[in-house]
């Protein structure tokens, strides 16, 4: 055995693997913040850039966000409208990063706690995993 | 509360950013998520977090207490004072 400390070999190993875990979950959710807030830039930038008089006249810029505006929340128009390179499907697609970042961190976490071999959390993750598609699947349907 | 760090820090992502997705995703299914209100809100969230967790290691805790407090009584009297004003204008 080349562990440091012989006695207690089992603790150890589980505290690297914790380690790396943690490690990983803290790489995915920065990947996934600077990903996503990067795009959400990108997109605004991308809108003021086709419409230049955003940044002249005050009414075209409350236009833009006035209630009631349409915009893209399915995943066709996101996708037809993206296709077109339109600002707002840009930043509609970040925004859709930054709430799918917390969903992954709860899936890599359910394969986290197999890897640990930690039954009951690998129920508990699932259960939080399942209940959190549950309620996407049910906002949709009601929408 | 004596709780340990890590199961405070552990339960808080799992309650706290799994909830707020979950409501995220079904406000947003329903199209009441405004691309063009939201954007500028989350990137000044996240450049805001990275700013404060950086701080927050060098800051006393007193302090940190005085500026919330202080931000937070801004906030509640802007509030209060938008809500008069629409009132009065009414």
């Amino acid at each position: 055995m080349t562990k440091t400390n012989p006695s207690s070999p089992a603790p150890a190993s589980n505290r690297d693997k914790a380690r790396q875990v943690e490690i990983l979950i803290s790489t995915l959710l920065r990947v996934g913040v600077v990903t996503s807030l990067t795009v959400v830039v990108a997109g605004t930038v991308l809108s003021f850039f086709h419409h230049p008089d955003y940044l002249s006249s005050r009414d075209e810029l409350a236009r833009l966000t006035k209630p009631g505006a349409a915009f893209p929340h399915s995943a066709g128009d996101v996708f037809s409208e993206l296709k077109q390179l339109r600002g707002r499907a840009v930043v509609v697609l970040g925004l859709l990063l930054l709430i799918a970042t917390p969903v992954m961190r709860v899936a890599v976490s359910v394969f986290a706690f197999i890897y640990e071999r930690d039954r009951a959390f690998v129920i508990i993750t699932a259960t939080v995993l399942a209940l959190l598609l549950l309620s996407f699947a049910l906002g949709k349907a009601t929408g | 509360m004596r709780l340990p760090i890590k199961v405070s820090t552990a339960t808080s992502n799992f309650m706290i950013g799994v909830t707020a997705a979950a409501s995220a995703g079904v406000y947003f299914a329903r199209g009441d998520i405004d691309p063009f209100i939201a954007a500028p809100v989350a990137a000044g969230v996240l450049l805001g977090s990275v700013a404060g967790s950086h701080l927050l290691g060098r800051l006393q805790s007193r302090v940190v207490r005085i500026v919330f407090v202080v931000v937070l009584l801004y906030v509640s009297g802007e509030m209060l004072w938008r809500g008069v004003r629409w009132n009065v204008a009414k």
